[in-house]
């Protein structure tokens, strides 16, 4: 079947209004999901359905290196397309509105198992005599505390070095 | 950063035996350090380059509007997950251009078999998909006092006790922003021209994005020729 450049144009236009459509349905206001953020979420479904589309054209027309050019260029522009359309959705309040509210749920989901977490392992590691995180960041305090001593002795010895060479004014 | 930059500045012109130094911050490096040299004047410093660095985050685009107070309640995320995951920064940022992924895999397969473009893209690739978590109270103070309170560029933020007044800055500067970055939009980049007290000051957009502004083969055509001449003449 010989496919020409307007068949493929109107290919990629109808996959364009089509892939408008999923992703219309994806930011339809149902509650979002307390998962953390993934942007592939985003052109998963998008994607998947422009790649069906050209393994069915694929199929049915030979892979010449035109066609292959054609493909490349088609696809850029899809992505570029793409690019505009979720640019658009993305830099909205609708948008922002929506992606903190899912970043809420799913900070509300992880806080209290995150705490059980820390709680269980701050009790094995007491169990089996070993440091707590809380007792490892308190001596990393410490260190960094006595590494800032150490420095501030490093200048007044590097000023009186200075001195005994005549760098420095007495 | 309010105590290791003065020092870092202190050996640098130490160990090199140098009387001033020349600084350079890139993206978020770039009001770090502005707010370095506003703040510690006893720091000869002889010029300072901003590439791509936020200033006015009012101007800062899709971040700024995700970070939004309304929206994004930054003491509850970090008071919940301590630090900052590396992954969660990076979903961030891939989620500001989705389609960079998929246009970046398409373009290496495509130049698969072009030795040069496969040893570009190694390089590159590598380092801008490492990504670092973020301590969380350098987050907190981070996306309040910039991004959702713009404290910088209203003259309004204090770092380590010391009120950080741009104006303060006066040595040449030059601020450099990227005709395509959408993570700091030059507009946002630009604003530190008007807030420095410096008479020497230039801004120039150059072509690119956030990363090819200093990477890749864009970089070494437009960018650092224009750099390094700039540091020449001053």
């Amino acid at each position: 079947m010989e496919t020409t450049p307007n068949q493929l144009f109107e290919m990629w236009r109808k996959q364009v209004e089509e892939s408008a459509q999923v992703w219309k349905r994806l930011l339809s206001p149902e509650p979002p999901a307390a998962t953390p953020p993934d942007p592939a979420v985003f052109w998963r479904p998008v994607l998947d359905q422009g790649l069906q589309t050209w393994a069915k054209l694929f199929a049915q027309t030979p892979a010449t290196p035109e066609l292959l050019a054609q493909w490349k260029q088609f696809l850029d522009q899809w992505i570029e397309a793409w690019s505009k359309i979720l640019g658009q959705t993305m830099g909205t309040e609708q948008f922002a509105k929506l992606m903190g509210q899912s970043f809420d749920q799913f900070l509300a989901a992880l806080g209290p198992l995150r705490k059980a977490a820390e709680q269980q392992t701050e009790q094995a590691l007491q169990a089996l005599g070993l440091p707590s995180r809380s007792q490892v960041t308190a001596v990393a305090k410490q260190i960094v505390e006595l590494e800032e001593r150490l420095e501030r002795l490093e200048d007044r010895i590097d000023a009186v070095l200075r001195r005994f060479d005549g760098k420095e004014p007495k | 950063m309010t105590k290791i930059l003065p020092r870092m500045a202190q050996k640098v012109l130490q160990s090199s035996d140098a009387r001033e130094l020349s600084v350079l911050g890139y993206c978020m490096g770039a009001p770090m350090s502005a707010s370095f040299i506003a703040t510690h004047p006893e720091v000869p410093v002889k010029n300072y380059i901003d590439l791509a660095g936020p200033v006015d985050f009012s101007k800062v685009g899709v971040f700024g509007l995700w970070l939004k107070k309304e929206y994004f309640n930054v003491d509850r995320v970090v008071d919940t997950l301590g630090s900052i995951p590396a992954d969660l920064v990076k979903a961030g940022f891939k989620l500001v251009k989705p389609t960079m992924d998929l246009s970046t895999s398409l373009n290496l397969w495509w130049n698969l078999w072009n030795d040069n473009y496969v040893e570009g893209f190694q390089a590159l690739n590598r380092w801008a998909n490492e990504y670092v978590a973020f301590p969380g109270e350098f987050f907190r103070q981070w996306v309040r006092d910039f991004y959702q309170e713009n404290k910088l560029y209203r003259g309004e933020l204090v770092m380590g006790g010391r009120p950080v007044r741009l104006e303060n800055i006066t040595c040449p500067v030059y601020v450099v922003g990227a005709k395509e970055d959408y993570i700091a939009p030059p507009a946002c980049v630009r604003a530190l021209i008007d807030l420095v007290g410096s008479r020497d000051k230039e801004y120039v957009e150059l072509p690119g994005g956030h990363i090819s502004l200093i990477a890749g083969r864009g970089a070494a055509r437009h960018c650092w020729p224009k750099v390094s001449g700039w540091l020449a003449r001053h």
